[in-house]
């Protein structure tokens, strides 16, 4: 069983789990056909008006998510507060990989 | 184990609802030894100071999040916490999830006037964009509905009755609720305070002061224009027992953190209530 993931594939996760946290969809900002990438730079704060808890609890969705796969993933939680957009989270999520 | 006057007030709380409640304290095991009730021990805090959300991240071993955890693998049937209103609904939102459909989770009190008026949200979530306040209209009404009232009215609290009152929120979300079933317009809080509707809507930060207003004016014998006070209650503690933080997976009662010893018992029989009577499974039922 792998115990590293690409950042794409965290990204695929961190898009369902906002959509799901914050219960928007692509329409909400003007992504609608546009692929997950398009994700990458939206911001949590500016654009996504997301707070600490939105934050960690998209965040441990995905590390639960991998979790399961057997991917054992953390961030760290003085990273956690630096996250600015997806795809920070994206390469942070992957970057810690064990 | 959170709460101004804690472990006292929660040791007192507890054994006076012994025989009608099996309560199980979670906290220092040292300051709950000899209490002759039974104690899973937790030895982290969250501090009031802490952001909420991170500080569960980071201390899994807190009395919070243990006493959720109990309830998220089915251990005990509701939880009851004094403590930091954030960090019991982090710790409720990360370890039960939600009822699907429901963004975020509200405070929700329920008024000992008339039928009982729900008061939806009293402190969860301060900022809030008008959509949100017809998400809180939905729960609240699902919660009165729940509580046995049948299609259940729905006011906005408000400084007039009339529509184009109150701030940009109040206004934008007048224009949102009135397209919703049971919404009876504007309400101002003597008319909350009469009764007039099951279900008051706001914001969390609005909500939170207006509790504190009624709460406080009933713990000083006060009674506004019309005995607005006066017709609520006698003392802060017989103003409500408990809120039930609704939207969450799970029955999950917030007090106050100076609840003292007759309201955090209220809030416990609030909570066992809530959890006998299945009102997460009817909330389901109804969203």
């Amino acid at each position: 069983m792998s115990t590293r993931v690409s950042a794409e594939e965290v990204l695929d996760l961190l898009v369902d789990g906002i959509r799901r946290v914050m219960g928007l969809d692509d329409g909400d900002l003007g992504l609608a056909g546009r692929p997950a990438t398009a994700w990458r730079g939206v911001r949590f704060d500016e654009d996504l008006h997301a707070d600490s808890l939105d934050l960690v609890e998209v965040i441990e969705g995905v590390e639960r998510a991998l979790r399961r796969r057997g991917v054992e993933v953390r961030v760290a939680d003085v990273d956690l507060v630096r996250l600015r957009a997806v795809g920070d989270a994206a390469d942070a999520i992957a970057g810690s990989a064990a | 184990m959170g709460g101004d006057d804690a472990p006292g007030v929660p040791i007192a709380a507890a054994r006076a609802v012994a025989g009608e409640v099996d309560v199980l304290l979670v906290g220092d095991p040292a300051a709950l030894a000899g209490t002759g009730l039974d104690v899973v021990a937790a030895d982290q805090v969250i501090d009031m100071g802490e952001d909420p959300a991170l500080g569960v991240r980071a201390k899994p071993g807190a009395s919070i999040a243990v006493a959720i955890d109990l309830l998220a693998r089915g251990l005990v049937g509701a939880v009851v916490s004094a403590g930091s209103t954030g960090a019991t609904l982090a710790a409720a939102l990360l370890g039960l999830g939600r009822v699907p459909g429901v963004r975020r989770p509200v405070v929700a009190p329920v008024l000992p006037v008339g039928h009982g008026v729900v008061l939806v949200d009293a402190g969860a979530s301060p900022d809030v964009q008008p959509e949100a306040l017809v998400a809180h209209a939905r729960l609240g009404g699902a919660y009165a509905a729940a509580r046995g009232r049948v299609s259940p009215s729905v006011g906005l609290l408000n400084v007039g009755a009339e529509p184009g009152k109150g701030n940009s929120l109040a206004r934008a979300a007048h224009a949102l609720l009135s397209a919703l079933p049971g919404f009876a317009g504007n309400v101002e809080p003597a008319a909350v305070l009469a009764g007039a509707v099951d279900v008051v809507v706001t914001d969390g930060f609005t909500g939170n002061v207006f509790l504190k207003t009624v709460e406080a004016m009933a713990a000083g014998g006060a009674t506004g224009p019309g005995g607005v006070a006066g017709g609520v209650a006698g003392g802060r503690g017989e103003v409500h027992g408990g809120a039930l933080l609704l939207g969450v997976d799970g029955v999950v009662v917030v007090a106050h953190g100076a609840a003292g010893e007759a309201e955090l018992a209220a809030a416990i029989a609030t909570a066992a209530v809530a959890a006998r009577g299945d009102v997460v499974a009817r909330l389901h039922a109804l969203l």
